[in-house]
């Protein structure tokens, strides 16, 4: 049961954050054919060759995206996925391709995530999620239950589950910070990285905005425009390219709930179970992981991820936090390329960061920020509020 | 925007009816005795539709909690900071909600809590907030017992007063018809020498660059009639909420423009206020204004819209 490990990531494409976009806005679409030729030149791969896409829900197309997608970019598809799982999208694009390939239904799948604006239509038209993430749509239940009372938008569910975690393991505000500057220690060493060149301590942290007890300003990622994208190839056809293949080796996914609320127990993230299945499903041990690309929207979900993919003990997350370097230059590397705490939140595209976060360093492609002999990586994803997660593990041999 | 409130569907009414009485009904599997909630048409531990209503005396503990210090949502700004909380039922089930009638340094996750039934604005619907059971934290209790000073509460600028003005819309006022000439004025004016607004011979006529449609507007008056800061003191239509700080800063304008302005064309223009929300930073809070702009001509077509970002503080 499982992946054999015989599809890979085999080339990327990472659009340069930006807080204004530069560039005049593109349509979902328009931005899914960028990525994509772009994801293509960096594999070495012809247009023609694509057989596979995932993707996560086209603004222009509520309805018919890949088909949409397929038409737009003229691409014949044997296997057309649409991924709707938040920050876990991307990693379960990336296991979802692995598993077409294996299976045969495709040979070449690109997955891209835009995260860029969109052109305003002429008429303007109320906001689609005027809620965020929870949906104020007749009948649903955040809308009934849970909007009303104020529980919107991401910061207070993971502050509940700060909280929580507080009230039962203690709560080292340090140790916290300590997560958002070591990846920004990485991104000093990556120029793309939205914060590049402004260092961070831990006391900076700390005396951050308090926005929602006890999350400081500086441990949530910033919103920005970008996008990213991936190519998988199966075993023959990666073979037969110039960059190291980065072969899917094994994957966890596991959901439960939508609002923290509901959740059966706050403390135990989805990401134990999908991590112990990835880890066991690729037959490898913690120790062979030479670094790690854990989602990181606030520096709580790097901690529980942490002690819930087995790196530590229930509850010693802030110990095993204050003991180890994360940067890039440490004897922890997690996400070496600045996290998305420093490089910026690309919206759905965030996820793939991480993704080509560990692709790169597996490459031997991270220049300054190069872990030595990098060939095993775990990656996670997260989406909602700790509540849709997945887990990758992606080897150069 | 309007505050959300709770829509019911069939499947929930008879809760939300209940709430409304003040008294907090949750179902349970009559196949497997789970008790849940929110409401459903079937049980979450194990499907069955066969579901009891039954009451409640809605106690229980604080499960986790947070204190937002900025708005989970502009709509919600009135209930900074917002102790948002998760409860845990005596029978079972977590809820959303949050806590009322105590102090934030009080708070402790495990603290017994008593339901508060609290009748919405629109007069109709009840939600379920939560205080605490132990009546000496109350804060009601400690303001009539007078033994600790209760701290005062951060005053927020977005009063109910100006909140009212969120959708309102000001007088439509006409300006004076737009000629060839001024138009010209204009665009010696701001050096746009584009032959589009200049060139008599252009095919259609001349028309006005982007950025006049509020010229028409504008009313001369002699020098002595001018304010301080030399603008003219012209405000018909003008519709702003009364907020209580000090200054006023201009935030930003941005315009859309619908169709072609001529010599001839009489616009109408007419403010509504679009949103009002506050911000929290360490020199104090600010209010921000978004006021927008509907140009029409006099076919009552739609010729720009622009938005006013006015900041208060």
């Amino acid at each position: 049961m499982g992946l054999r490990g015989e599809a890979a990531v085999v080339g990327y494409v990472e659009l340069k954050p930006e807080k204004k976009p530069s560039g005049p806005p593109l349509t979902s679409i328009e931005q899914w054919a960028q990525l994509t030729r772009l994801a293509l030149a960096d594999a070495g791969i012809d247009k023609r060759e694509v057989d596979g896409i995932v993707t996560s829900s086209i603004a222009e197309s509520g309805m018919f995206g890949p088909a949409t997608l397929a038409e737009y970019m003229g691409l014949e598809l044997g296997f057309a996925e649409s991924i709707d799982l938040g920050g876990a999208s991307a990693a379960g694009a990336v296991w979802r391709a692995a598993a077409a390939i294996e299976l045969g239904a495709a040979d070449v799948v690109v997955c891209a995530f835009p995260g860029g604006p969109l052109p305003s239509p002429p008429e303007p038209k109320p906001h689609p999620f005027p809620f965020g993430a929870s949906s104020a749509e007749y009948g649903s239940p955040q809308a009934e239950f849970d909007i009303p009372y104020g529980n919107v938008a991401q910061n207070c569910g993971y502050a509940q589950i700060a909280n929580r975690y507080a009230s039962r393991y203690g709560y080292d505000p340090r140790a916290l910070a300590k997560i958002a500057v070591d990846q920004r220690t990485s991104a000093c060493g990556n120029p793309d990285a939205l914060f590049h060149g402004k260092p961070i301590t831990i006391e900076d942290v700390l005396a951050s905005p308090m926005i929602s007890d006890p999350i400081h300003m500086l441990e949530i990622v910033m919103p920005v425009a970008g996008g990213a994208a991936v190519v998988l190839a199966g075993r023959e056809r990666a073979g037969r390219l110039r960059k190291r293949p980065v072969w899917v080796r094994g994957f966890g996914e596991r959901l439960a709930f939508k609002t923290p609320t509901y959740a059966a127990d706050l403390l135990r993230t989805p990401i134990a179970e999908a991590a112990r299945r990835a880890i066991a499903m690729a037959g490898v041990r913690h120790d062979d992981l030479d670094m790690v690309s854990i989602y990181d929207c606030y520096t709580i979900t790097v901690l529980m991820t942490l002690e819930d993919a087995g790196f530590c003990a229930k509850g010693e997350g802030a110990r095993f936090v204050l003991e180890h370097d994360l940067s890039c230059r440490g004897d922890f590397p997690c996400n070496t390329w600045g996290g998305q705490l420093s490089f910026g939140q690309t919206g759905m595209a965030g996820g793939m960061h991480h993704v080509i976060d560990a692709t790169r360093q597996i490459m031997g492609r991270a220049g300054a920020n190069q872990v030595r002999a990098c060939d095993t990586a775990l990656v996670t994803g997260n989406g909602g509020i700790m509540s849709e997660q997945a887990v990758l593990i992606l080897q150069g041999a | 925007m309007k505050k959300p409130v709770p829509v019911p569907t069939p499947a929930t009414r008879p809760f939300w009816n209940a709430l409304a009485e003040g008294k907090l009904r949750l179902q349970q599997c009559r196949a497997c005795s789970t008790v849940f909630y929110y409401p459903r048409t079937c049980c979450p531990a194990c499907l069955s539709p066969e579901l009891d209503w039954r009451e409640v005396a809605g106690t229980g503990t604080l499960y986790t909690y947070t204190i937002a210090r900025r708005p989970t949502h502009p709509l919600f700004a009135d209930e900074v900071p917002q102790r948002l909380a998760v409860v845990e039922l005596d029978e079972g089930p977590k809820l959303t909600s949050t806590l009322v009638n105590l102090r934030d340094e009080d708070i402790r996750i495990g603290m017994r809590l008593a339901p508060v039934f609290e009748k919405q604005a629109d007069g109709r619907t009840m939600l379920l907030r939560f205080q605490p059971a132990d009546e000496s934290l109350r804060s009601d209790a400690r303001a009539e017992g007078g033994a600790r000073q209760a701290p005062l509460p951060e005053v927020s600028a977005l009063t109910p007063e100006v909140l009212a003005y969120v959708g309102r819309t000001g007088e439509a006022v006409t300006g004076y018809p737009v000629t060839a000439e001024e138009i010209r004025r204009y665009c010696y004016a701001v050096d746009d020498l584009d032959p589009r607004w200049l060139d008599l011979a252009t095919p259609g006529g001349v028309s006005a660059p982007p950025m006049f449609v509020s010229i028409p507007f504008d009313i001369d008056r002699p020098l002595h009639e001018l304010s301080e800061d030399g603008t003219a003191l012209e405000h018909r239509g003008v519709i702003f909420p009364p907020v209580t700080l000090k200054r006023k800063l201009f935030g930003g304008l941005e315009i859309e423009w619908f169709r072609e302005l001529r010599p001839g064309d009489v616009l109408t223009r007419q403010y509504r206020v679009l949103d009002i929300v506050e911000r929290r930073g360490a020199s104090g809070p600010s209010v921000f204004v978004r006021i927008e702009g509907t140009y029409c001509n006099q076919h009552g077509e739609k010729v720009a819209v622009e938005v006013n970002t006015i900041i208060c503080r």
